[in-house]
């Protein structure tokens, strides 16, 4: 239960207040440069916005475009984190797993999402698969750095008295370490979705792709329609917002305890 | 004459990193007998820490042997420890973390007994009101006193203190030790507890172990003969402390 | 372990729903079968490059490209093409009809009507020149669009000179055809536009005289005194732009003949970007040939003023002026230039047959799959066909159906 007081109301005021003065510096620009293929006017970017359910550009709505790139994100993200975790929990839990395992991790992890998308027509072919692929190998790898910071971040002091108290190497895992790593797992968590919500737009450019915010925004450039890659723009931004917000909701529900323990 | 719960036998611990050895314990020999508080003091770091941990599994004796009277309760454990920081699971509240020893598999104690051995123990360390907060909501000292519930939940037959209160004020500390006397009268648990504080030592134990310099051993074990409860202030208390305090520094006696 | 607890099922429940979810989708077809059904096939937007590997891979079933392209798959062995442009229907609609033209951004031309009507000039001459030498067109075309090296296929290397030799046999170079009536962009004017659409009113007929009078000496290029550079956009991928390949290369040519020429800044490059403009030798105007990858593309950076003309599709340009793009069309380079492409073991010989077999693979429940290049002139010929043909157009891996005028 989220209570919002008059403090978080007028910290939110600043924030809007940023907003705004941008957005008027944006439509004094637009109407002093008055070209929509350089920057369209708040009024056509809003146009689009406002009628969220109407086609857009002869195609399907924003709504439906936003639905099939959330749709892809998160099942890359849950893919992305069914792998990362275990494999994480291992790795951090284990020296000699990590001995194994984090050269290859070091390696594989700098290497940007975009690159795979070449392999990623090539393996999975055409559709939504290879989408979904490029998204888990962006938001693979910052759960899995996170899970095993989280562990290894985890007191020795704490499973010293699990061990004391006659617990299992098992029990040790589920009762301890993992409790223990989960702030830094679920911060893990919510860098991986802002990741895996940027790289949608870079892989909906593969060919094959016929639908989502990424594909609508080519659509659009190629007609010259710079008012939707606005809109589409800022639809992109305000669902990482939420996404975030939902994060840090998470955050101070469950893990109040972080930093003061 | 009673049977020790406790016996060691020529304790001996040697640290191999990979320039040198560090010996810390050189043959300890210790029998504690049922009920009794027992104070290990010594000059610092000559290994009294890692003698509780060598009898608690935590780390493996070089040589020597441990022998602990068998557990008569279902659901306990032969040794249980205290540590220096209280070292409370913070995701789980307080009434979670004094009940988690007993949720494992080792111990197997029904769900009601956990309850009531839970209800016991809050009531025992004055605890009550705050089964459902959480650790980061309470003070050091009543941290300590949660982690000393948790250790007792599973019912030890010895309970090892490794300085437990030398992290807070004397007033808190002083309520502490009356609560150790009172868990072992209320509960007959033997308690070993290593501490720094000369007073603390006199004020509860029942027999004092001085060791030596690193490589440790026994080097006296002073009775502390005075009816509970002992005021600080007495002669023959004052005279047992400045005893205790040159024994420990290795000072001759005038 | 209250606390916790929730958010750590939350995540294993999610997961394993995911997974599953995930693993149903691969086993299922993005086609769903239904009883009602107007034929249809699928629509994918793809770039010109990939076409041929999602053809090879069975990926895809037909696409529909420009030269050399086409020419490129088949003597590559991945495909045959089955129809030209003229064989699509409604019938005689492709024939004669613009496939790449030249535009110009319309305050281009009013600040410097001279320099565009000469470029329209060089454009005319270039397209008469490689009518009148086809051999050296293509060997200057199969430099700049292939380079100096064989051309890779699955099955071992093939001449560039060969390829273009089968892709100059399938477009015919003219300055006269007029731009189609797009349906893509009756599409767009009525959905999105209140002004009438009319492709031939793009045309800036005034800049095409100009030039032709230059051609024909009756009147002298005024050489601007401030002297403009120009950028101008094409798709280096395309045989469409033959002629402006043969007015950078063969540039001594046009100097001598008509006494105005484009000249490269590096003579040795094959794929030259800064050019000059001379007339009577001297310094006209400066010309950036800028490579790009859409047509679209393309208009839009010249509405963002970073390109003042280009090379390109008549499609693409039509769907942005209509939409507002302040450009005009020029003239046309070409008609034909594309073709219809399909597997060579599929069962298909001409635009009947092919579209027989959409109609059987529709009621299969597997509709034909086709590539295209997004906004461009192939798509709208093969969505009008396709509409002529009473079959309806989808986009692959959505259950949305195009529609169409």
């Amino acid at each position: 239960m989220v209570l919002i007081s008059k403090q978080d109301i007028l910290n939110y005021s600043k924030g809007l207040a940023v907003i705004l003065l941008i957005l008027v510096i944006w439509e004094v620009a637009a109407l002093v440069i008055q070209n929509n293929y350089i920057l369209p006017t708040l009024g056509a970017i809003f146009a689009v916005l406002l009628h969220p359910f109407a086609p857009v550009l002869g195609g399907e709505s924003l709504i439906d475009n936003m639905l099939v790139s959330l749709k892809e994100v998160l099942l890359g993200f849950f893919c992305a984190a069914a792998f990362a975790i275990p494999i994480g929990l291992l790795v951090g839990w284990s020296t000699e797993a990590r001995a194994y395992f984090n050269p290859v991790i070091q390696i594989l992890r700098p290497v940007p999402p975009i690159a795979w998308m070449p392999f990623a027509i090539a393996w999975f072919g055409i559709g939504i698969h290879s989408v979904v692929f490029i998204i888990i190998m962006g938001a693979f790898f910052p759960i899995l750095i996170n899970t095993v910071d989280g562990v290894q971040g985890v007191r020795r002091r704490w499973t010293e008295v699990a061990m004391m108290l006659h617990a299992t190497q098992f029990e040790q895992v589920r009762t301890v370490v993992v409790p223990g790593a989960l702030p830094v797992i679920w911060t893990g968590l919510r860098v991986s979705f802002g990741v895996a919500w940027m790289c949608v737009v870079a892989a909906e450019m593969l060919p094959g792709t016929s639908a989502g915010l990424g594909f609508l925004i080519m659509y659009a450039y190629n007609l010259g329609q710079l008012q939707v890659i606005g809109a589409g723009m800022i639809i992109i931004g305000l669902i990482g917002l939420c996404a975030d917000t939902i994060f840090r909701a998470g955050r101070s529900r469950f893990f109040s305890w972080q930093g003061r323990e | 004459m009673m049977e020790p719960v406790l016996t060691l036998n020529t304790i001996t611990k040697t640290f191999r990193d990979s320039e040198q050895n560090c010996p810390a314990l050189a043959g300890v020999s210790i029998d504690a007998y049922p009920r009794e508080i027992l104070c290990i003091m010594g000059p610092s770091g000559c290994g009294k820490s890692t003698l509780l941990r060598i009898i608690d599994g935590l780390e493996q004796a070089d040589a020597g042997t441990i022998h602990i009277a068998p557990g008569t309760m279902a659901g306990s454990l032969s040794v249980a420890m205290v540590f220096q920081d209280p070292a409370l699971f913070p995701w789980l509240s307080i009434y979670e973390n004094i009940v988690y020893g007993l949720r494992l598999a080792a111990q197997k104690v029904p769900e009601d007994e956990v309850n009531e051995r839970a209800t016991a123990l809050l009531a025992l360390t004055h605890l009550d009101s705050f089964a459902h907060s959480y650790p980061h909501q309470l003070s050091g000292g009543m941290q300590q006193r949660v982690a000393v519930a948790r250790a007792l939940a599973v019912t030890p037959q010895v309970l090892l203190m490794d300085e437990p209160f030398s992290a807070l004020d004397t007033f808190t500390r002083r309520e502490l030790e009356d609560e150790v006397i009172r868990i072992r009268d209320g509960m007959k648990t033997t308690i070993i507890m290593v501490t720094h504080n000369p007073e603390e030592a006199v004020y509860i134990a029942d027999r004092i172990i001085i060791f030596s310099e690193r490589p440790a051993v026994v080097s006296e074990v002073l009775p502390v003969d005075l009816p509970h409860p002992r005021d600080p202030a007495g002669p023959e208390f004052i005279r047992i402390r400045e005893l205790v305090t040159r024994r420990v520094l290795g000072k001759p006696d005038p | 372990m209250k606390g916790p607890k929730p958010i750590f099922w939350f995540i294993i429940v999610g997961c394993v729903l995911l997974i599953l979810l995930f693993l149903l989708l691969h086993f299922s077809s993005p086609f769903a079968v239904q009883e009602d059904m107007k034929p249809r096939v699928y629509l994918l937007y793809a770039s010109a490059g990939s076409m041929p590997q999602l053809l090879n891979t069975n990926q895809i079933d037909s696409f529909i490209i420009w030269e050399p392209v086409v020419a490129n798959a088949q003597l590559s062995g991945i495909g045959k093409m089955i129809a030209t442009p003229a064989d699509l229907p409604p019938p005689g609609k492709w024939e004669n009809t613009a496939s790449c033209i030249l535009v110009l951004r319309n305050d281009v031309i009013t600040q410097y009507p001279d320099t565009s009507a000469l470029l329209s000039a060089l454009t005319i001459a270039a397209i008469n020149r490689t009518n009148e030498e086809p051999e050296l067109a293509e060997e200057i075309t199969a430099d700049w669009v292939f380079g100096n090296n064989s051309i890779l296929t699955p099955d071992g290397s093939l001449d560039p000179s060969d390829v273009e030799n089968l892709s100059f046999s399938n477009m015919v170079f003219t300055a006269c055809a007029n731009p189609p009536e797009s349906g893509l962009s009756t599409n767009a004017q009525e959905e999105m536009v209140s002004s009438g659409y009319n492709a031939v009113g793009m045309i800036n007929s005034g800049v095409a005289l100009r030039g032709e009078q230059f051609l024909n000496g009756s009147a002298v290029p005024q050489v601007p005194r401030d002297i403009p550079t120009l950028n101008i956009g094409y798709l280096p991928s395309s045989d469409n732009f033959a002629p402006l390949y043969v007015m950078a290369r063969d540039s001594p040519y046009f100097c001598e003949q008509y006494g105005f020429c484009l000249v490269p800044d590096d003579q040795d490059a094959t794929r030259p970007v800064q050019c000059t403009l001379f007339v009577q030798g001297e310094p006209a105007a400066y010309i950036n040939l800028i490579p790009a990858q859409s047509g679209g593309g393309i208009m839009t950076t010249i509405g963002q003023n970073a390109l003042e003309g280009a090379y390109v599709g008549s499609v693409p340009a039509e769907l942005q002026i209509v939409l507002g793009n302040p450009a005009s069309i020029i003239q046309s380079i070409n008609t034909g230039g594309s073709g219809l492409v399909v597997g060579n073991s599929t069962p298909v010989g001409d635009w009947k047959n092919f579209i027989n077999w959409v109609k059987l693979r529709s009621a299969k429940g597997k509709p034909v799959v086709i590539a295209t290049v997004q906004s461009s002139i192939q798509e709208n010929m093969i969505r009008d066909a396709l509409a002529y043909e009473n079959i309806s157009v989808m986009l692959y891996g959505t259950d949305f159906e195009t529609g169409y005028p």
